[in-house]
C-alpha cells in the first residue's frame, strides 16, 4: 500500500517535471511548415512587422525587424532592389515584398555555424540555440535573404509587454524569453504558436489576409493548395538552390 | 421616288418621337427608383450598372431579391453566386477553402461562411490603413566617415607636408 501510494506520488512527480519542462507538442518528422504569401493582397501596411517585435520580444529601441517589407518596381522579383524605407503604401505602381526567414530546406546558414547553434528541425523550423551561439555572424554573411540579425545589445522591452514564450522555438531556454546580447537571431515561425496548431502572429495580424501557413506535405493544407492553384507560385532567389519554404504566390 | 421621301421623313418623325418614349420609360424604371425610400451609400458598389443602375445589377427590380445577372433569385446560402460575377478568383480560393474559411488555427477548418458573413455588399469599402513607419536606415558608415575623416585627412596633410618640406631642405642643401 505505503509502496503504491509513493510510486503514484512519484508517477506525479514526473508527470509534473514533464509538464514544467516542456508543454509543446514535439516536432514531428510529417510535417513540413510553409508559408505562402499572397503579394496581389499585400499593401505594405507592415502591421505584420511590428506584431512580430511585439509577439517576439524584439528590443524596441534595437532596430532590429525580423520582417522586412520591400516596395518592388513591377517586373522584378528580386529583392536586392526593393526598397525597403518606403513612407507610403500602396502606390499605385508598385508591389510589396514582404521577406523574412525563408526557413530553407538546405539552408546555407546552417552549414556555415561553427558551433553548431543552428539547424534544422524534422518539422522543418531553422532553429538557433541561443545558449551555444557565439556571435560570430557566419552565419548572417551566409544567408542570402538578410534574415538574420544580431543583438548588439539586451532586448530592451517594457515589462508588461513581454510575450511568455516569444521568440523562443517552443524549448524550453534558460535565457527565455528574453535573448542575451551578442547572439544572432531571427524568425522562428512563431514556433511556441505553430507547434501548438495556431497560426504564426504576422498570420493572425493580417488584415488583407495576404498570409498564409499550414503543412507542405499535406496536399489538403490551404498552403499546398494555393501553390497548386494560383497562377503563378514562385521563391525567391532560386538560382541558389536554398529551396524556401515560403512561396509568393499572385 | 416621292413616295420613298415621304415614308423616310414619316418614318424619321415616329423615330424622333420614339425616342424620347424610350427614354421616358428608362427614367420611369429609375424615376421607381430605390433612392426615394433608401440612401444610397454603396462604396465602391455605386459604379455598378453604369452608376445609374447599381441597385438592379443585385437586386431583381420587382421582387427586390438578389438575383444573378441571368436573373435567376438567390438565397442567403447561395449568395456567393452572386459575387462569383465579379469577383471570380476569390470565389475560386473561397471554394477550394482557401478564402474565409480558415480560423485561429491552421490544422481545423471553421464552418464555412457565405461572403456576406464577413463582407457587406452594401459598403465593401476596405478601410484605408496608413503603413508604419520603416526601420531606421543604417547611419554607421556615414558616421565612421565623419568621425575618422577629418583626422585622417589632417594625418595625410600633415605626412605630406613633412616629407615635402624634407625634401626641399634636403634639397637645398
Amino acid at each position: 500500500m505505503g509502496l503504491g501510494l509513493l510510486s503514484l506520488a512519484g508517477q506525479n512527480i514526473i508527470g509534473f517535471l514533464k509538464v514544467a519542462q516542456s508543454q509543446e507538442t514535439p516536432s514531428r518528422n510529417t510535417t513540413k511548415y510553409g508559408m505562402v504569401i499572397d503579394v496581389g493582397a499585400c499593401i505594405g501596411c507592415r502591421r505584420c512587422v511590428y506584431a512580430c517585435i511585439k509577439e517576439n520580444n524584439i528590443g524596441r529601441d534595437s532596430n532590429i525587424q525580423w520582417i522586412r517589407v520591400f516596395a518592388m518596381e513591377p517586373g522584378t522579383t528580386d529583392m536586392d532592389s526593393g526598397d525597403l524605407y518606403f513612407e507610403e503604401a500602396p502606390v499605385k505602381g508598385k508591389w510589396y515584398l514582404p521577406t523574412q526567414c525563408m526557413h530553407c530546406e538546405s539552408p546555407p546558414c546552417v552549414d556555415v555555424c561553427p558551433v553548431k547553434a543552428t539547424w534544422k528541425d524534422p518539422d522543418g523550423i531553422v532553429v538557433i540555440d541561443y545558449d551555444k551561439c557565439i556571435g560570430c555572424r557566419y552565419c548572417m554573411a551566409a544567408c542570402p535573404y538578410w534574415a538574420r540579425h544580431f543583438n548588439w545589445k539586451k532586448p530592451e522591452v517594457p515589462t508588461a509587454e513581454i510575450t511568455r514564450e516569444g521568440g523562443t522555438y517552443g524549448l524550453p531556454f534558460s535565457t527565455a524569453p528574453l535573448r542575451p546580447f551578442g547572439v544572432v537571431e531571427k524568425c522562428t515561425f512563431c514556433a511556441h504558436r505553430t507547434r501548438k496548431g495556431m497560426h504564426p502572429r504576422c498570420v493572425e495580424i493580417c488584415p488583407m489576409g495576404a498570409r498564409h501557413f499550414g503543412d507542405l506535405n499535406d496536399p489538403d493544407s490551404e498552403v499546398s493548395k494555393l501553390i497548386k492553384t494560383r497562377r503563378q507560385a514562385f521563391r525567391l532567389k532560386e538560382y541558389l538552390g536554398t529551396k524556401s519554404q515560403i512561396y509568393y504566390v499572385v | 421616288m416621292k413616295f420613298k421621301a415621304i415614308l423616310a421623313i414619316t418614318l424619321l418623325i415616329i423615330s424622333m418621337a420614339v425616342i424620347p418614349v424610350a427614354d421616358a420609360i428608362s427614367k420611369g424604371a429609375e424615376g421607381l427608383n430605390c433612392l426615394a425610400c433608401h440612401s444610397k451609400k454603396l462604396g465602391v458598389h455605386s459604379q455598378l450598372g453604369n452608376k445609374q443602375y447599381a441597385c438592379q445589377i443585385c437586386h431583381d427590380e420587382f421582387i427586390m431579391k438578389p438575383h444573378i445577372l441571368n436573373g435567376t433569385l438567390v438565397t442567403n446560402a447561395t449568395i456567393s453566386n452572386l459575387c462569383d460575377s465579379c469577383h471570380h478568383e476569390r470565389y475560386v480560393d473561397w471554394t477550394l477553402g482557401i478564402h474565409g474559411r480558415h480560423g485561429l488555427n491552421y490544422t481545423a477548418t471553421s464552418k464555412i461562411q457565405s461572403c456576406v458573413t464577413c463582407h457587406d455588399p452594401h459598403i465593401p469599402d476596405i478601410p484605408e490603413i496608413s503603413p508604419l513607419p520603416p526601420p531606421e536606415p543604417p547611419e554607421r558608415s556615414t558616421v565612421t566617415l565623419i568621425i575618422f575623416f577629418p583626422p585622417a585627412l589632417a594625418l595625410l596633410m600633415g605626412v605630406i607636408f613633412v616629407t615635402v618640406g624634407f625634401t626641399r631642405k634636403n634639397g637645398d642643401r
